[in-house]
């Protein structure tokens, strides 16, 4: 397993303006509406995180998820602006953590993250389907801010 | 999503009352000891247009599994948001 890459995601090391947002939102004190959000999110991981991290935490064999897991999810939700709206997360069978935007059963957008240097992703817009894997390197990979934007095109804008 | 060995667990309803669909899944809860949110109902033929097979097994008669999911985890993620597009959620009040 690899975490490695996770590092260059830590807001320590982000340089673009999502990066300096986001380490504003970490100094933020958690009173703020931008630190609180974040503390929410990472509350909500971190409760997935207790609830699943044994095996079978499902009651049908499902694999726990693991510490590695665990840390690339929540440098994923470092990464993510805390302006954007705010996902579902959960846990999957296979020992992944899932982050799920939605705006009704036709209108869904996911990302799964594991203890590897892949995340998979699946998008649902009306009648079009998107998914994919996507390496992820020193920021939100591209795929999944513009398939927000999708979804929330009014709280979500990305440049080309 | 299908559990670690490739199955979804699920019960075909066909002529049960909505208290009898409750009653299953109050036993299920029961047995592995969680409680119960809630259930997704779904046409069979939606799991098989989604080139999906449902097997029945052993463990009851109506008990039987989702099988066939592509080994991909994004595309398991895009069947699952199809089907889940295509059922009904009720939640436990």
């Amino acid at each position: 397993m690899s975490v490695g890459t996770w590092a260059f995601l830590r807001s320590d090391y982000s340089v673009s303006d999502d990066g300096r947002a986001l380490r504003e939102a970490l100094r933020s004190p958690s009173d703020t509406p931008v630190g609180a959000t974040f503390r929410r999110r990472l509350l909500d991981l971190e409760q997935v995180f207790e609830e699943a991290s044994s095996p079978d935490w499902d009651g049908y064999g499902a694999a726990p998820v693991s510490r590695p897991s665990f840390e690339r999810a929540k440098a994923f939700l470092e990464a993510l602006p805390v302006t954007w709206p705010s996902p579902e997360i959960s846990a999957d069978p296979d020992g992944e953590i899932t982050f799920e935007w939605s705006r009704g059963p036709h209108m869904v957008f996911a990302v799964s993250i594991g203890s590897g240097n892949l995340v998979s992703y699946a998008g649902l817009f009306g009648q079009n389907k998107t998914s994919g894997m996507e390496t992820l390197v020193d920021q939100l990979p591209k795929v999944v801010s513009h398939n927000l934007a999708r979804l929330f095109p009014r709280k979500v804008q990305v440049t080309s | 999503m299908p559990a670690p060995n490739g199955r979804t667990s699920i019960f075909r309803t066909l002529g049960l009352s909505g208290r009898a669909i409750w009653r299953i899944g109050e036993e299920v809860c029961r047995r592995g000891g969680r409680p119960l949110h809630g259930r997704a109902d779904i046409l069979a033929q939606e799991i098989t247009a989604a080139r999906l097979k449902i097997e029945p097994d052993d463990r009851s008669s109506r008990h039987a599994n989702i099988t066939g999911w592509p080994p991909e985890k994004s595309e398991k993620m895009s069947l699952a948001q199809g089907l889940a597009a295509r059922a009904s959620l009720y939640l436990r009040t």
